[in-house]
This record gives structure tokens, C-alpha cells and sequence, in this order.
């Protein structure tokens, strides 16, 4: 009888989630990316780091087949860290054209009220940069970086 | 006494009228091998006139088409145009009008409209490994800082192509089946500006910098399409005479 009950419970329980109502991103198609946001207390070494994230972003919102335009549901980075190696790291690796940055923030879904409707924490090390990897058999093919990867698997989660 | 005066003042005053009416002028056009004066073709819309002959006729001259206005002018001087032949270019130069020919000061490729009307672009460097894999990076930073494009990150929805290689562009970008796997000597940096629609490539331009160079040559390549985009939009002669920069009268793609 006991054994029932508890494969009843597990039953319940996973049809509970299979059920259940899909993330703030569920049935959106198209998606307004707006410029990041950089707080004057985060820590930025690289003037260009808001447009690179935001084109990260813009590329995440593409690989997850979903349209980038004007739409009532928005979303953009709040980037507390964008760091670069330092420069001995650089000159280690000078030649391999392998770029490491560390990124921290957080990535935000608004409604058109600028309601806040999620945000997911980000951090990142790894390439933010659109260059296929220093290793030869990965030439030619659709080039990617770390932070979109990130984004676009943050993205997938909240469909 | 009065007389002379009067006689030398309007002497200045004719020699500046004709200073005046030769003065240096903004041409711009299609060069062909004359004579001048055929009728153009119509092809896909666009007025053309078969501008490079197999066997030209002895004495045959350059004309420089405009197809907009339907004027053409003979054209001589240096840059000679017989390098320049069947491309859009645009000359730097002062009009003699009793014989409708124009005297070359500067001539230089123009570029397509596909270009200058351009408002966004795809930065795609797939074919970039080890040291290569900066120009991305770079090519970023700079198009930014100038601010004239948006970086699109789909290639379907952006109006150039932004290509950095290692290796020559082939004109392959639509119809490429498959990675482009030719070796890459990082020895010269190519830069392409291509069509997303048909792969042709409309500008291209290239740096032997070596592989410890990557980004310089990318910044140099960028500075020297965004020269070019200004030239084209200038209308003061001498401001176009005064920029010099080492691929301006070079009519090649640089490939």
C-alpha cells in the first residue's frame, strides 16, 4: 500500500511539472534588445564591453530562433564586470588569437511597462568575441562565442 | 595712363573668369572606350555601354559614362584610364568645354551604392584561426567607433558582409557548399566588402602585416573603406586632392 502511495506521489508530482505553466519567454517570437545597462560602480576595462554584450545578446535572441525588433517584451544586460586578460597573459598567448574576458552581470526580461518579469545572473570567462577558436578544424563553421552560448542557453531556460 | 589701367584690370578680370570656368570639378561615371556619343544599353534596369573592346580602332579614347545624367566626356591625363576600364570611378578634374574632354588630376574606384546607401553589416570571420581570430574583435571596435553602420549579428538581415581572411575571397559566400578549408598562412589580412544577396564582392583591400599584425592591418583596412565612403560623398575637389593613401588610384580588388 505504501509503495502505491509513493508511486502515486511521483506520478502526481511529474505530471505537476510536466504540466506547469512555461517561462516568461514562452510563446514570445520576437524580442526588443535594449542597450546594457552599466551601473557608475561596475568594473569595466574595455570602452567597447556594452555594445559587445549587447551583440551577444542580439546573437542569443537569433540562435534561439526568435525575431529582434520592436516588441513589448525587452531585454538587456545589467553588466556589473567586463575584464580583459592581463597584459602578460596577452603576450602568453600572443599568436593563438585566443581572447579570454571575464563577464558578470545579469541578463533582464521587462514587459512593455518595464515591469520586471526575470532576472538571471551571468557570469562568464571565456571568449565574447565572433572568431572561430584557434584550432584548425573549427574553421568555417558558424562562429560563436562563450557569453552567447551562455545567453542563449539562459534564453532556452526561460521558454 | 587711364586706359592701361583700365586695360589690366580687365585683363585680371578675364583671366579670372577663365581660372573660373576651368575649374576643378567632381566627375563621376563608368569608364568605357569611346567614341563617345553611343546609345546605351538598358541591362537589369541599369544603363550601361560596352565599355572594354577586344579590338579597339586605332585612336579609340577613353570616355567617362555617367549613366544618371547620360553625358560623356572624353577623359585623359594620369591615372591613365585604360586601367580603369568597364569600372564606376571618380575623377578629380577640370572640363575643357570646347572639346568635352576632362583632365585628370585624381581618379579613383568608386564605390557601388550597395555600399554608400548601406546601413547595416555582418562581421564574419569563420575563416579566421590562431592569430587571425583578432580581426573580429578589432573590426568590431572600429566599425563602432565610427558609428556609421549597426552590427547586425544575422547575415540574412544585414546589408554588407564584412569578410576577414587569411586567403583571398572567392566570391563564393551564397553558393560556398561547406566550410572553406584552404590553409591559412597568416601572412596577409584580406578584407571584403560582399552582397549577402549574390556574394559579389564590392570592395576589397588587404594588408601584409604578418601574423603578430592582425589587428593593425583590420584598423588600416576599416580606416581605408571609411576613407573611401567619404571621398565618395565629398563634392570639394580639393579636399579629395588633398587625402592621399597608398590604394587610391589602384584600380584593383586588391585580391
Amino acid at each position: 500500500m505504501r509503495i502505491f502511495w509513493i508511486l502515486l506521489f511521483i506520478s502526481a508530482a511529474s505530471a505537476a511539472a510536466f504540466c506547469s505553466p512555461g517561462g516568461v519567454l514562452e510563446k514570445v517570437n520576437k524580442i526588443q534588445v535594449d542597450p546594457t545597462v552599466v551601473d557608475p560602480s561596475s568594473k569595466i576595462d574595455d570602452s567597447v564591453a556594452p555594445s559587445l554584450v549587447r551583440y551577444n545578446l542580439r546573437a542569443a535572441v537569433r540562435d534561439a530562433h526568435m525575431e529582434e525588433g520592436n516588441s513589448p517584451i525587452r531585454a538587456h544586460i545589467v553588466l556589473d564586470i567586463f575584464s580583459s586578460e592581463s597584459p602578460v597573459r596577452k603576450a602568453a598567448g600572443m599568436g593563438s588569437g585566443r581572447s579570454t574576458n571575464t563577464v558578470d552581470g545579469k541578463l533582464v526580461i521587462q514587459d512593455a511597462n518595464g515591469k520586471e518579469l526575470a532576472s538571471v545572473k551571468i557570469h562568464v570567462h571565456g571568449s565574447v568575441a565572433f572568431s572561430t577558436s584557434d584550432a584548425d578544424g573549427d574553421r568555417g563553421v558558424h562562429a560563436t562565442s562563450d557569453l552567447e552560448q551562455r545567453l542563449l542557453k539562459e534564453i532556452e531556460a526561460l521558454r | 595712363m587711364k586706359g592701361m589701367i583700365f586695360a589690366a584690370v580687365a585683363l585680371v578680370l578675364l583671366s579670372g573668369i577663365s581660372a573660373f570656368g576651368q575649374a576643378e570639378q567632381i566627375f563621376k561615371g563608368k569608364v568605357c572606350l569611346g567614341p563617345e556619343g553611343r546609345t546605351p544599353t538598358t541591362i537589369n534596369g541599369e544603363l550601361s555601354l560596352p565599355c572594354t573592346v577586344p579590338h579597339p580602332k586605332l585612336g579609340a579614347r577613353y570616355i567617362l559614362f555617367n549613366p544618371d545624367t547620360k553625358t560623356t566626356y572624353y577623359i585623359e591625363g594620369h591615372p591613365k584610364p585604360k586601367s580603369f576600364a568597364g569600372m564606376r570611378v571618380v575623377v578629380v578634374g577640370t572640363l575643357d568645354t570646347s572639346t568635352g574632354t576632362i583632365h585628370i588630376d585624381d581618379m579613383f574606384r568608386g564605390l557601388p551604392a550597395k555600399i554608400t546607401q548601406a546601413s547595416s553589416v555582418y562581421i564574419d570571420c569563420s575563416a579566421c584561426p590562431r592569430g587571425l581570430a583578432v580581426a573580429w574583435k578589432t573590426a568590431f571596435e572600429e566599425i563602432e567607433e565610427w558609428g556609421r553602420f549597426d552590427i547586425n549579428p544575422d547575415p540574412k538581415k544585414a546589408d554588407l558582409i564584412f569578410i576577414f581572411a587569411g586567403n583571398p575571397y572567392l566570391g563564393d559566400y551564397v553558393t560556398r557548399d561547406g566550410p572553406d578549408t584552404r590553409p591559412v598562412a597568416i601572412k596577409t589580412t584580406y578584407m571584403d566588402v560582399v552582397d549577402p544577396q549574390t556574394g559579389q564582392d564590392l570592395w576589397g583591400d588587404s594588408r601584409v602585416y604578418g601574423s603578430f599584425f592582425v589587428a593593425r592591418a583590420t584598423h588600416d583596412l576599416i580606416k581605408e573603406l571609411k576613407l573611401r565612403m567619404e571621398e565618395e560623398s565629398q563634392s570639394n575637389p580639393a579636399a579629395i586632392l588633398e587625402q592621399q593613401h597608398p590604394r587610391k588610384t589602384t584600380p584593383s580588388l586588391g585580391n
